[in-house]
């Protein structure tokens, strides 16, 4: 290989060593199971600790807010199964009951607290929206 | 005058796509008129046209400058365009070439190496055998 | 009206199969007759659409009576049946537009044209057996569902056409480049003749995405533009393997150079636009289950892979042909240079990519899906963006082929300086966050760079004895696609700098009673009212509030949250904006309770003005470099230059 080739290709593995190094630092510092209603409730007790983001629908009727206090509360739905739900910040507009939700936070085999919320509107093809705690 | 607007729809289309199968030149050719012969001439004149750019904007050191310029201006043709005419076309063409280059022959008469094309030796004359 | 439509449709079809097919005359006539079916079938479809024939499905689906006349038309782009119709209608102008301008390359077009009505086969086949936008309700209701208020907006009106004109028009340069493998020839004569349709391509995808965040920042209002969300990522891939196409072709046209890599670009751009399209139709990332409902995802997937399949098939048949036969005389030259602008933007499409479907790979592996988040794609992509900073600015000073070193350095001494300065000032006027100060340095060494290299271009045309402002459009006129370059350069470095001043923001929420105020940086918003109204169909909760800079008076910004009454009840959150150069001060209204209280977020973003500055600068650049070459000129400068050196 020519020497300019093979300073070439030296320069592109550092590059390359660097993204990775860089994409692992970012994908351990954001990682979070991705789960359903259904599939958080079963592992319920492993997930204790860990980083969920958990998607599911709005229950209707469930909704609970305190416009003032800025803290909302609302159960999740994967059509079966429910859990409580509870978020502190902005809410997205498309929230509402039986819209598609995600919310990133923790289970502590109660009641998932949120840190974000993101929700989406129940027809396909439609923005999403989202909503994050300050 | 749904129906009406439905049938003319079909009665158009057809016509425009069917009607260059029942002409002569139904088909698109397929060999072109070749590329211009300029092609490499012109990548040349343009390689040193950006080396003087280059020069003259203060990147290259007026060494650098000269070492380049006779690189490109010497550089074979490799980077001109291919001849524009498809693979099935010339492929066999050059085929041909090489096969009829690795054929050697010598004159019947005096023995000379003979020129490929040549159907009389240019040594002595001697009517040259075989292909055309 | 709608029997035609489905007529044509379905004829469509037909005649981009057997435009695939048949890649003779015959065939290149059913580029123009299915650009004419399309052209009938989207009247059709507009035409039910504007006299509200709600016995259409789709039509009652997504409009209704009293819906204005911009937002009826964007109906046609709001659900699946009408954007994929969309999609098959530019596909099909676009298509017959490059048959008919690009005609006179006799041995490519047969290729390219079969490759673009195969396109179009698949899209009026979901069309005809998948998604009609013609289906009927056997009864006709009195009103239409309506359009979600969501999507009334500018932002919804703009964006979508925006989007699929450019991932549409990538199918230009992916086919010719389809053509060019097929017949071997593999010059760069294909990426000249496409050189414009890439080009435009490109610059509707940077709309698309400009678009997109406008639309993200002003209308769903949470204070930010980009949230690296899957859709998103979806419109951002191709733009990223387009960049670098648009750059690596240069290299193949001056030296022969990076044939490989241009294909390879140039298949992964228009895989990833269809996969693009793919991701905002199905639903797959967010959820399983809409995956499975309905039978467009599957077929999508299976169309994705058979193109990627087909097309490196053949680039792999055609891969010793393709092999260049010089190389890289140096590792500093302009060569070099764009070979790492290309590695660093497959870098961050890759990153972006598999950030997007590791859910569906971890699942794949571990059977848990496993999603990563915003800090994923910033950790990779704010470095890429800084490197191509530096990229941007070096890569003009260097030469082709090798460069000087040392005249490298006395060339970018200027622009390091003037970054330098630059540096100072920032941090004088406060600005210490680390990242945001050192891309906002570079935004100004880069520009200090390429400010440099069009005046020494000046001055060398200025040797022949033209004023300087002649010299320096005639430098434009000769090169357009450079200096439009420069200017495109000039709109991402604006772009990035607004996108810096997201590092180093401000956010506060606080609740307030009448009267109460809450301090942000140097403004002070005092809360002096709000209240409930009716207009029309909205009920809107707007609070004033009275917002004062070190203690003068400025103005007054009305936040509000509305909810649409309707068929469903939808909220809408009015964001109120004050723009400046310096910052964006963006105020939520998070809620107003029943005592009159207020919850809000006030938010300041500076820099933001410059991202839409950077948006039109970019556009500016564009047409630049769509200019036509001074031909006849650019023969005598080449001579004349060739002569004197």
């Amino acid at each position: 290989m020519s020497r300019t080739n093979r300073k070439i290709l030296a320069a592109v593995v550092v590059f390359v060593l660097a993204g990775a190094y860089l994409a692992y630092n970012g994908a351990r510092s954001s990682m979070a199971y991705y789960l359903t209603v259904g599939e958080l409730l079963d592992r319920a007790a492993g997930m204790r600790n860990a980083d969920v983001r958990l998607s599911g629908l709005v229950s209707a009727g469930s909704i609970a807010r305190d416009a003032i206090a800025g803290t909302l509360a609302f159960d999740v739905t994967d059509g079966t199964r429910r859990l409580p739900v509870r978020y502190q910040g902005v809410v997205p507009d498309a929230f509402k009951d039986g819209a598609e939700v995600v919310v990133e936070g923790r289970f502590d085999g109660q009641t998932f607290t949120a840190a974000r919320l993101f929700a989406k509107c129940p027809s396909k093809f439609e923005p999403e929206d989202e909503g994050e705690d300050a | 005058m749904d129906v009406v607007a439905m049938v003319l729809l079909v009665g158009v289309v057809g016509a425009i796509i069917l009607t260059p199968l029942f002409r002569r030149s139904g088909f698109v050719s397929l060999a072109g008129p070749p590329a211009p012969g300029g092609q490499a001439g012109r990548k040349t004149a343009d390689a040193l046209a950006d080396l003087a750019f280059d020069h003259a904007t203060g990147k290259l050191t007026d060494d650098d400058y000269a070492a380049l310029r006779s690189k490109v201006a010497a550089a074979p043709a490799a980077s001109a365009a291919p001849l524009s005419l498809p693979a099935e076309v010339v492929d066999p063409l050059e085929a041909e070439i090489r096969a009829a280059r690795r054929l050697r022959r010598s004159c019947a008469g005096c023995g000379t190496a003979l020129p490929q094309a040549a159907r009389f030796c240019p040594a002595c004359g001697t009517p040259v055998e075989g292909r055309r | 009206m709608s029997e035609i439509g489905a007529l044509a449709v379905v004829m469509a079809f037909v005649v981009s199969t057997y435009g695939t097919v048949m890649p003779l005359h015959s065939g290149l006539r059913a580029v123009y007759a299915n650009a004419l079916l399309l052209g009938v079938a989207s009247t059709a479809f507009l035409y039910a659409l504007l006299t509200r024939d709600f016995g259409n499905a789709y039509v009652a689906g997504y409009s209704s009576r009293d819906l204005g006349f911009w937002y009826t038309l964007s109906v046609f782009w709001a659900g699946q049946a009408g954007s994929l119709l969309f999609w098959a209608a530019v596909l099909a102008a676009f298509s017959a537009l490059a048959v008919w301008r690009l005609g006179r390359l006799r041995e490519l077009i047969p290729y390219a044209a079969a490759t673009l009505m195969g396109t179009s086969a698949f899209f009026t086949m979901l069309l005809t057996f998948v998604s009609s936008p013609f289906a009927r309700l056997p009864v006709a209701p009195a009103d239409g569902a309506g359009l979600n208020p969501l999507l009334q907006n500018a932002g919804m009106f703009f964006h979508p056409p925006t989007q699929y004109l450019g991932f549409v028009g990538t199918a230009v340069p992916f086919a010719f480049a389809v053509a060019a493998l097929v017949t071997r020839h593999l010059d760069d004569e294909w990426i000249r003749a496409t050189r414009r349709w890439t080009l435009a391509a490109w610059f509707f995808l940077s709309w698309g995405l400009i678009f997109g965040m406008m639309w993200a920042y002003v209308e769903l209002g949470w204070g930010g533009f980009w949230a690296w969300d899957p859709v998103e990522n979806a419109a951002l891939l191709p733009w990223l393997t387009a960049t670098a196409f648009l750059h690596s072709v240069m290299i193949q046209e001056k030296r022969d150079l990076l044939k490989v890599w241009n294909v390879v670009l140039i298949i992964l751009t228009y895989v990833l636009a269809l996969f693009g399209t793919f991701l905002t139709r199905s639903g797959v990332l967010s959820s399983v289950h809409a995956f499975a409902t309905s039978s467009i995802g599957p077929l999508f997937f299976l169309f994705i892979l058979l193109v990627l399949g087909m097309s490196f098939g053949l680039l792999l048949t055609r891969l010793g042909a393709l092999r260049s036969q010089g190389e890289l005389d140096s590792l500093v030259s302009r060569e070099s240079g764009f070979l790492f602008n290309n590695l660093i933007f497959i870098g961050a499409a890759f990153a972006v990519f598999i950030g997007t479907v590791f859910p569906i790979l971890s699942e794949a592996v571990s059977g848990m899906k496993i999603s990563v988040g915003p800090p994923f794609f910033n950790q990779i992509n704010v470095p890429i963006g800084l490197t191509l900073l530096v990229l941007m600015g070096v890569c003009p000073l260097l030469a082709w082929r090798k460069a000087s070193p040392g005249h490298l350095l006395r060339s970018l001494a200027v622009p390091g300086v003037t970054a330098v300065a630059g540096a100072v000032a920032l941090l004088a006027a406060g600005i210490r966050q680390g990242t945001a100060l050192a891309a906002l340095t570079l935004c100004v060494f880069v520009t200090a760079a390429i400010i440099q290299d069009v005046h020494r271009g000046a001055m060398v045309r200025r040797g022949h004895g033209e004023t300087y402002a002649v010299a320096l459009g005639r430098l434009v006129a000769r090169n357009p696609r450079r200096y439009g370059g420069y200017v495109v350069h000039l709109g991402i470095i604006l772009l990035f700098a607004g996108m810096a001043g997201s590092a180093f923001g401000t956010e506060r929420d606080a609740v307030l009673a009448r009267g109460q105020t809450v301090t942000v940086n140097q403004y002070t918003l005092r809360y002096e009212g709000g209240g409930t109204y009716t207009r029309g169909e909205r009920i809107i909760t707007e609070a004033t509030l009275t917002v004062f800079e070190n203690g003068r008076l400025l103005t007054i910004m009305r936040p509000q949250r509305n909810v649409h009454t309707g068929r469903d009840e939808q909220a809408m959150t009015e964001v109120a904006i004050r723009t400046t150069p310096r910052e964006d001060l963006y105020v939520i209204l998070a809620g107003m309770g029943d005592d009159g209280r207020v919850n809000l977020r006030v938010i300041i973003n500076p820099l933001m003005m410059w991202m839409w500055i950077g948006a039109g600068v970019l556009t500016l650049g564009t047409l630049i470099a769509f200019w036509p070459q001074a031909a006849a000129a650019a023969q005598t400068r080449s001579r004349r230059l060739a002569e004197a050196a």
